[in-house]
């Protein structure tokens, strides 16, 4: 145990200087690889998961170092409630549930929306609290950890899950718990596992167990997507921000927010698939955080099929908390309008991710009254434009997170339609070509799925397969853009 | 399936090495901004090649012509960037070139450590001395480009040549004499003096929001610590046996007149005194028109790159071959 402890350390210094581990960093390769040696070294067998808490720390420490205990106050106070609501005192099981998950949310709301709350209620105001309000740092992941945090204790008080989380003996709970929250591929921008799926699995794994093609599909769909289709689609979107926008022509601007939306799904789906490729080298899996989300005839199915882990963690432990549609049709409006206007201020402390929730929230409602009322024909051509105008609205909602800043938002919207008698010249002709040819591995991705099912398709992938995948191997070497984070880092 | 797929893979980048070594691009056409400013960076790390004439800057220095400017220049200039990043790569590099002429039009913008950091701490640098597939210009898209562009040149050659010449590459050589090139300045100064109106495009206007949001008024405390940071950089490179030289490129009135840069230039003249750094002179604005307010048009470019290149010829001992030109100095 001791020497685990020591060549964790021996890690944690040794990586120390790294300012920041890109899953996509030569850095994190040599994290993954070389805790995959110690991981699977038969004499450390036993250490297995402390090995892999000290590579999380160290993947943590990297960006922010001071910030990792804000990390293990998350941690403890998660470990000691849940251990409590299992164990302690029946009768104060509620309670304790209760002050676990506004001790969560108070973390989350203290260092995610205090500078919201200060520059809301202080505005213009220079006096001390509202200084000290507005630089308190953002910690990486915050929103992840805490939503599974709360996912241990909630799981935790529900009488049907609690048996196989919370083991008797506190410090194999305590361990349980610092590795469920902290394990490194899902840290920092998911897919927000919860506690009664991730919990149960933990145990001795040996290389055997590995799915090596499960494993090798994810990470180089996942890596594609992100190095290839992600990363060079963000140099052609970065003119959309304020100023620069305003000297594109219409035309340049629509296919910049198409790209726009093909980079934000490649980005966030790309990170996902890594992070399961990740996890499944290491014997655990993650649950599918994408499913094609652009297919979608409806917002209902877009949320089904877009940041699943959180569209369900919503949907679990807010939405049917709060009554789900189980009171009448006023209700159900209302709630879909609260579960999204809150999803959307979990992305980011700025009013314009509540506005975005609260689109989403108002586009669900209406679906949902519009689809009690009118009962349309399913042909193909229905299915067509139900999905482009899903695919539109989801589209024109994204400019929200390129552009946090309302009013330059609402710039942009305007110059969609008034920029018309600007001619794109061959700045805007090379930006929409590079747009189009970065944004078809998407498009392309989601057409292989809904025609998957045909015979002659089928035919073709399967015998094309190996080829589509060195293919990308080969983009990925050759063809990468420029590192960058990945947007959901920031959330 | 994952033996085979990375044996193909492995064919794949073997080939196009191979491919791109008979091919020998002659251009690249850049996808974005940052990948033109990541190509430079490595074009001048990568070659081992030390050329003596380092033109460092922001992005209004890269519209100067290399097809005028000497071959023995290399442009280290970067469109959103500083010329701070230029000094930086060329001070970590070890290189050490003769001369460095150092634009002055940005000096409000401060350093991209991240940008230079992943030039020069690249661990993938020295793999790439070998492996030209791994090159930024390199891409398979820009190589794809390229043949596409080679392609087209067979039936229209003119217009290739016009494209790659736009995105400052070198497509030809105008070597001239020194004469040559005063009669050459001359010419276009007068061209210039009959047809260019002042004007405001669309463009113009937004990118003058864009300068003045930007840089505002700065504080006089944060130009000294410009100044002071460029101080430290010209030190340094005098202390290795360069000589550094100020230009500054015209600009139009209300981006070249703006109280900011009247303030950065009176820094500048203050922190390196005419007596004693070599300076180019700065051209009257009336002969130059921008595309933006900012950025000099393809005939001001190339006018400018002639003035540059007889500034250049000023500091050499053949100054003396020199024709007169009248040039005015803006005020």
């Amino acid at each position: 145990m001791l020497w685990a402890c020591d060549v964790g350390l021996l890690l944690i210094t040794g990586l120390q200087i790294y300012v920041n581990m890109l899953f996509n960093s030569l850095n994190f390769v040599f994290l993954v690889f070389v805790t995959m040696l110690l991981y699977y070294a038969t004499a450390l067998k036993r250490y297995q998961v402390v090995i892999l808490i000290l590579a999380s720390f160290c993947f943590y420490a990297t960006s922010q170092p001071i910030l990792l205990l804000l990390l293990l106050v998350s941690i403890v106070i998660n470990a000691v409630t849940s251990y409590f609501i299992q164990w302690g005192a029946q009768n104060k099981r509620r309670l304790i549930a209760a002050a676990g998950v506004i001790a969560n949310l108070g973390i989350l709301a203290f260092f995610k929306y205090s500078p919201l709350f200060a520059s809301t209620v202080f505005s213009g105001s220079n006096d001390n609290l509202s200084n000290f309000l507005l630089t308190i740092p953002l910690p990486v992941g915050i929103s992840f950890y805490t939503f599974q945090g709360i996912s241990l204790v909630l799981d935790t008080y529900k009488e049907d899950k609690r048996e196989s989380i919370v083991p008797k003996g506190f410090m194999e709970h305590f361990r349980n718990t610092i590795f469920f929250i902290s394990f490194f591929p899902q840290l920092v921008a998911g897919p927000i596992v919860k506690a009664y799926d991730f919990i149960p699995q933990i145990a001795v794994k040996t290389l055997k167990d590995i799915n090596w093609e499960y494993c090798f599909r994810c990470l180089v769909v996942g890596y594609f997507l992100k190095m290839v289709v992600a990363d060079n689609l963000k140099d052609q979107t970065f003119w959309i921000a304020y100023p620069y926008f305003e000297r594109y022509a219409s035309i340049t601007l629509i296919v910049m927010l198409l790209g726009y939306s093909m980079q934000i799904f490649a980005d966030f789906a790309g990170y996902s698939l890594i992070a399961l490729g990740v996890a499944g080298l290491f014997g655990y899996r993650l649950m599918d955080n994408f499913n094609f989300p652009y297919i979608s005839r409806s917002f209902s199915e877009f949320w089904r099929r877009w940041h699943i882990s959180l569209s369900s963690f919503l949907k679990e432990y807010l939405y049917v908390p709060l009554g789900g549609n189980r009171k009448g049709a006023f209700r159900t409006y209302l709630n879909l309008m609260i579960v999204m206007f809150l999803g959307g201020l979990w992305h980011g402390a700025a009013w314009s991710y509540a506005v975005w929730g609260t689109f989403h929230g108002v586009a669900l409602a209406l679906e949902r009254f519009l689809g009690s009322k009118i009962k349309l024909p399913d042909t193909g051509l229905i299915r067509f434009v139900q999905m482009v105008l899903v695919f539109s609205f989801v589209t024109l909602a994204w400019l929200l997170f390129k552009l946090p800043d309302f009013s330059y938002a609402v710039l942009y919207f305007k110059a969609l339609f008034t920029n018309w008698h600007i001619a794109p010249g061959s700045l805007g002709y090379a930006i929409m070509g590079y747009t189009i040819l970065y944004s078809l591995p998407v498009v392309l991705y989601h057409l292989h799925y809904l025609y998957a099912q045909k015979l002659t398709v089928a035919f073709v992938i399967r015998k094309t397969e190996v080829a589509l995948y060195a293919v990308m191997l080969f983009m990925l070497a050759v063809n990468s853009g420029t590192a960058n984070e990945f947007i959901y880092f920031q959330f | 399936m994952i033996k085979r797929a990375f044996g193909l893979a492995l064919v794949l980048f073997i080939g196009y090495n191979f491919a791109i070594q008979v091919l020998e691009p002659k251009f690249y056409i850049p996808q974005n901004q940052q990948q033109e400013n990541l190509i430079k960076v490595q074009e001048y790390l990568l070659n081992p090649a030390v050329k003596p004439n380092v033109v460092v800057g922001s992005s209004v220095s890269t519209r100067l012509d290399m097809n005028i400017l000497p071959n023995d220049f290399f442009n280290l200039s970067f469109r959103g960037k500083s010329v701070f990043d230029g000094l930086e790569l060329i001070k970590r590099s070890g290189k050490k070139p003769e001369h460095i002429y150092i634009e002055t039009n940005m000096l409000h913008k401060e350093i991209d450590a991240a940008f230079v950091d992943s030039g020069i701490e690249n661990n993938m640098n020295v793999v790439k001395q070998y492996l030209p597939a791994l090159h930024e210009k390199h891409q398979l898209i820009n190589t794809l480009t390229y043949v596409a562009f080679a392609a087209l040149d067979y039936v229209k050659p003119s217009l290739t040549a016009q494209l790659v010449k736009k995105i400052g590459q070198k497509v030809e050589d105008k070597q001239l004499s020194p004469n040559q090139v005063q009669e050459q300045v001359a010419v276009l100064l007068a061209e210039a003096a009959k047809k260019y109106p002042s004007t405001e495009s669309v463009t113009g206007k937004a990118n003058i929001k864009l300068v003045s949001l930007q840089t505002g008024m700065p504080e006089n405390l944060y130009v000294s610590q410009q100044m002071a940071e460029l101080k430290t950089y010209v030190d340094y490179f005098t202390n290795h046996q360069a000589q550094v030289i100020f230009f500054e490129i015209p600009q139009e009135a209300s981006t070249s007149l703006s109280p900011e840069r009247l303030q950065i230039r009176e820094a500048l003249k203050k922190a390196f005194p005419e007596s004693s750094y070599t300076y180019f002179p700065l051209p009257a604005g009336d002969y130059f028109k921008t595309t933006d307010g900012t950025h000099l048009d393809e005939k001001s470019s190339e006018l400018y790159s002639w003035l540059f290149v007889n500034e250049v010829n000023n500091i050499d001992p053949l100054q003396d071959r020199r024709i007169p030109v009248k040039l005015t100095v803006a005020e």
